[in-house]
């Protein structure tokens, strides 16, 4: 079928960027982040490597995963254009499309709490003119076109690790050598490496919030699955609840425009996100009916609880697409079987699982580029400590929060190796 | 892709007047008073796809809210906005003291490259009719090579910029086209794909030499010697055009024998060259035919700049890569400047006689320095326009000093640039929308009309408007004012410009508007005819002439710089570049929004060679130094430059904190008058935080 797209050629673009004020001038000055970048092959020109320019935006794709992932379906397609527009007003500023777009194309706005995109500069398509960048490019190396797209030709246009038919064609470098180069010259350097290593997107530092908030959930959903609280006096049930509350208010802070965080769960169809909210949103009302109200089957938590807990694992799987084993120890529903395990008395189940989980987070470690030993040490260090707590017979809280403690340790090494497609890095 | 029809925008072909080899053909929509895009002009067949994104971003900058909309007065170090009448009247009485008082040459006119056209002649009558005053001699850019060319050949001029796609050899020689001049890069990527070879010469690894088959990377300022080293072997392996050297070149049995004096393996060493690459080099250049040698305007800023380009073209002449097709020395084309009657570099040369108008007495290449030495009179004042001397002349220190030592400077501006905010009056500048003037081009062959569509903002007066009040005011003759400056009006500006275009019946302002026009008697293929404006009729590899005038070497010949010189001070043992970016025309544009948000601060690119050595890392902020000057500014650490130098793009502002002329050090270039300001050795430390 015929469509809008843009068309690239590596071996003409120079990074001259007057595709970038071209945006500017048509659409307005992007505060924060610019719509669309040049990107550098190889940015510290490492002698040996060719470097080649990749002017990206949106690139409208057949399979938009931002659209398909929005919780709040700020997305849509234009029927006229095909054009992928985002509405600033629905949009609830969670940057989950920022996770799940491989060409980096939806922008965060801190200042305004939303993301912010190329439109394909719809209103100039419909006149009939191409986008403002496509039409100024001084090189020629930036065109567009309407036709048929050869998809045999786009995947291996850009190195990214979502297919997702984007519309634009990609005319691949012709010297892929780069220009021959006296490596000499830079001698006393032995190794010609990059100078400044890569930053992930994700760090769990940045989203501590998020790091808090799963913990709860696991922890919580353990607890309800042990059948306990029910029995506690009226300060523990509090203290259960208001823990829920927490992780609720936090998720909430989180996004650019907390009062929209209703529209998070628009998307049940598509997004995990929004079954996130949703399941999240049941199991902490049902709980708080069970404990204050009126007493309801504990399967009925229990089984809200599960869909949480997958749900949120199932979430931070655009983060984890380079990975060679889909599976991190630290997923929620891990987690919380643990616990559950702990807290049921099965301890040599528990033992085993642990066993188990370790090995897995030594098996993400070594076959991610990203190592991480120190924590690893310190994991190994808190699981053998937890264990040798329960043997010695203290008291069963001493035992929980080192198990705890082993958790928030292993879940922040989790976000730590979260990674996504970023085209920066994949060009 | 500008259209008309749905926004009743108005639409406009103009032309950029920047000092860019570009010049750029374009189209600008206007709507109610109000720039709204820009476009490509395809009937410009050198810029056909469009302005880059300097040009571009006039959208912003013609409305800029930083813009300087109203005559300021600096009180009590703060500027202050007044009226035109007060702006006048104490310039005037200014005017009328110092030159009753110490004589009109107590007065400095500088005026720069920041805006071309030839109204800027206007400029240079009302000084004329003030009684003349002090002025400077030669040019912050390109004479050396320009005088260069014009002792080899005559004069300067190549061929049309799309015959490079003719070419099967293409030299960039310190020339980074993707960068000041995109357009190049067009015919260079269709010569290739016709199976042209790519050669670029250069200490950096620039966005031009990506797509290159090989990178050369000499020490700064050896270009020379490399040059004859190549020579010498072309020679010694016969593969020199005989036939054009014996009908066509000057002197070439001296240069061969000249070159004997030359070991490879020294010339090697001097330029860091290994052998066997020179060798390569010498194969390609020697053997492939045509070949276009392109030299830039960096290298020639070094003390040595004349008697290296005379090396490099060199290589152009004893290889018969002149006049044909797909082959040129390609350095600068003046055809299109047909109104000029000297051209450059002769009409900035210094006054010949003492009874001149203007007192040419001070080298711009010194500017700071000999304003401060100047006598009878001394200089009390300063006008400065179309430039922004305290960031881009050297040694940016004493240029500060000599302005402040003035009683009295006047500074036309759009911006409050450096210089600006020395001024004790700021008058508002027009921008290129708000008044139409004729520019050419050195490197397209168009004479283009840059053309007024719109208004200037509020107080904005065009220069020449400027200079009719305040010759008014000054009680000037009414007669001489009429010859010599425009009325303040339309109509009178084209009158004024007509004067010019109707010299050539192929020019005229109707059709300027439609088109830009091939310059007339343009030739597209330079020096096809091998006429050569020189004493000997051809093209002069021993020339009399620069001995005698510039008392070098009549022979090209390579001489050492007078400071980059390695190991010679070991104190400053980096020499520092300062080569231009495409974010900006010399000291324009940067403070933009929109190239602020691409070039947020400036930095100092070095390899980690230098790094390494000094515990100096990526986004560390260091103090680059020398004993002239220093910069604090953030390390940019890759490999795109040869070790043992560093890289500071020129243009930054002082107040922007990066000028690397507050390091440069003033000096004339071997011939020319021009400015040997890349000839700086630094040191750089990291800056401890305290």
């Amino acid at each position: 079928m015929s469509k809008n797209y843009f068309k690239f050629d590596k071996n003409k673009c120079v990074g001259c960027e007057a595709c970038v004020v071209a945006c500017i001038n048509e659409n307005g000055f992007q505060e924060n982040e610019l719509w669309r970048n040049i990107h550098s092959s190889n940015p510290e020109k490492i002698p040996g490597l060719p470097l080649f320019y990749l002017s990206m935006s949106c690139n409208h794709c057949d399979d938009a995963p931002c659209m398909d992932n929005c919780p709040a379906l700020a997305y849509s397609r234009s029927p006229i254009t095909g054009a992928i527009l985002h509405s600033p007003d629905a949009c609830i500023g969670c940057k989950y499309c920022t996770w799940n777009c491989p060409y980096d194309a939806p922008k965060y706005n801190p200042l305004e709490g939303i993301i912010n995109k190329c439109n394909f500069c719809e209103s100039r398509l419909l006149d009939n003119q191409k986008p403002a960048c496509a039409s100024l490019c001084p090189t020629g190396a930036l065109d567009f076109s309407f036709d048929v797209i050869d998809k045999t030709k786009i995947p291996q246009s850009v190195n990214v690790l979502v297919q997702t038919n984007p519309s634009v064609v990609i005319k691949e470098l012709e010297n892929t050598k780069g220009p021959r180069i006296d490596k000499s010259l830079f001698e006393p350097i032995k190794d010609l490496k990059p100078i400044v290593e890569h930053k992930s997107k994700i760090t769990a530092s940045n989203e501590w919030t998020l790091v808090v908030f799963s913990l709860i959930c696991a922890i919580m959903v353990a607890i309800t699955s042990l059948d306990i609280i029910g029995a506690q006096d009226l300060y523990i049930k509090i203290l259960f609840i208001a823990t829920g509350a927490l992780a609720a208010a936090l998720s909430m802070f989180h996004l650019g425009k907390p009062l929209r965080a209703w529209r998070a769960m628009l998307n049940i169809k598509q997004s995990w996100l929004s079954r996130e909210i949703l399941s999240f949103s049941l199991y902490l009302g049902f709980t708080f009916i069970d404990l204050f109200i009126y007493n309801l089957p504990n399967e009925l938590l229990i089984f809200f609880g599960i869909i949480l807990l997958i749900s949120i694992d199932k979430l931070y799987h655009p983060a984890q697409l380079l990975w060679k084993y889909k599976i991190h120890s630290a997923q929620v529903l891990l987690i919380a079987l643990s616990l559950f395990l702990l807290g049921s008395g099965f301890v040599w189940l528990f033992a085993a699982l642990m066993v188990l989980r370790t090995m897995l987070f030594i098996l993400i470690n070594i076959s991610l580029e990203k190592k991480n030993m120190l924590f690893l040490i310190i994991r190994i260090l808190i699981v053998a400590l937890t264990f040798i707590f329960v043997l010695m017979g203290l008291p069963i809280w001493i035992s929980l929060l080192t198990f705890i403690l082993g958790e928030v340790v292993d879940r922040i090494g989790f976000y730590d190796v979260l990674e996504v497609s970023d085209v920066e890095k994949h060009i | 892709m500008i259209e008309e029809s749905k926004h009743k925008a108005e639409v406009f072909n103009t032309a950029c007047p920047r000092n860019c080899y570009s010049t750029c053909s374009f189209k600008v929509s206007v709507e109610n008073g109000l720039i709204k895009s820009i476009g490509p002009q395809p009937l410009n067949k050198a810029t056909e796809e469009g302005p880059c994104l300097k040009g571009l971003s006039y959208v912003e900058r013609a409305h800029s809210k930083d813009r300087i909309i109203h005559p300021l007065q600096k009180i009590n170090n703060e500027f202050v906005q007044i009226s035109w009448e007060k702006a006048i009247e104490i310039i005037s009485e200014k005017l009328d003291f110092f030159k009753t008082n110490f004589g009109s040459k107590s007065v400095l006119f500088y005026a720069a490259s920041g805006m071309s056209g030839l109204l800027n002649g206007v400029s240079s009558n009302f000084w004329k009719l003030y009684g003349g005053t002090t002025t400077v001699y030669g040019n912050l850019c390109w004479p050396a090579g320009l005088e260069a060319t014009r002792l080899s050949m005559g004069e300067n001029k190549h061929n049309i910029p799309h015959d490079l796609e003719n070419a099967k050899l293409i030299v960039l020689w310190g020339k980074n086209p993707a960068e000041s001049n995109i357009h190049q890069m067009v015919p260079i990527e269709k010569a290739q794909r016709n199976g042209a070879k790519l050669v670029v010469i250069d200490p950096r690894r620039t966005p031009s030499s990506e797509r290159a088959d090989i990178l050369i990377q000499p020490i700064p300022g050896t270009d020379a010697i490399l040059a004859l080293a190549i020579a010498k072997i072309i020679i010694k392996n016969k593969n020199c055009d005989n036939e054009f050297i014996q009908n066509h070149v000057f002197g070439f049995n001296e240069f061969s024998e000249s070159l004997n004096n030359i070991s490879l393996e020294e010339a090697s060493k001097e330029c860091g060259v290994p052998v066997h690459l020179i060798e390569e080099l010498a194969e390609l250049i020697g053997t492939i035919n045509p070949m276009t040698l392109i030299a830039g305007y960096g290298m020639q800023r070094y003390t040595n700049g004349g008697q290296t380009t005379r090396c490099l073209l060199a290589l152009s002449a004893i290889t018969g890569n002149i006049g044909k097709k797909g082959a040129c020395w390609h350095y600068a084309n003046l055809q299109s400047y047909v109104f000029d009657t000297v051209k450059e570099p002769v009409n900035y040369y210094p006054s010949e006689t003492d009874d001149a108008p203007f007192r040419r007495s001070i080298p711009t290449a010194l500017l700071g320095e000999k304003m401060m030495e100047t006598k009878n009179p001394e200089l009390k004042m300063a006008w400065v326009e179309r430039g922004n001397p305290i960031t881009q002349n050297p040694d940016a220190n004493k240029t500060i000093k000599a302005f402040r030592k003035l009683d009295f400077v006047v500074v036309v501006e759009q911006f409050m640039t450096d210089t600006a905010r020395e001024a004790d009056i700021i008058l508002p500048a027009k921008s290129m929308f708000e008044q139409s003037d004729i520019i050419g081009s050195y490197w397209n062959p168009y004479v283009q009309l840059k053309q007024k569509v719109i208004e200037p903002p509020d107080e904005v007066k065009p220069e020449t408007e400027i200079y009719h009040i305040l010759a008014n005011k000054m009680r000037f003759s009414q007669e001489e004012i009429k010859k010599n400056i425009p009325e303040p009006n339309d109509k009178a500006i084209e009158q004024w410009l007509n004067k010019f275009l109707d010299q050539y019946d192929e020019l005229s302002l109707e059709k300027l508007k439609e088109a830009p026009i091939l310059a007339p008697g343009l030739e597209e293929i330079a020096f096809s005819d091998k006429t050569f404006n020189t004493e000997s009729g051809k093209i002069e590899l021993y020339s009399e002439k620069a001995a005698e005038i510039w008392n070098v070497n009549p022979l090209p010949s390579y001489e050492p710089l007078a400071e980059g010189q390695r190991g010679k001070e070991k104190k400053f043992p980096l020499s520092l570049m300062s080569p231009n970016t495409k974010n900006r025309i010399h000291s324009q544009f940067g403070n933009l929004t929109c190239i602020k948000a691409l070039d947020p601060k400036p930095v100092v690119v070095m390899s980690p060679v230098e790094a390494n050595s000094r515990n100096i890392a990526n986004g560390d902020k260091v103090r680059v130094y020398n004993n002239r000057g220093e910069i604090f500014i953030t390390a940019k650490l890759d490999y795109s430059i040869r070790p043992g130098n560093v890289v500071i793009v020129n243009g930054y502002w002082n107040s922007e904190g990066g000028s690397p002329n507050l390091l440069s050090k003033g000096r004339e270039t071997d011939m020319g008058h021009g400015t040997a300001f890349h000839d700086n050795m630094v040191e750089l430390e990291k800056v401890k935080l305290s």
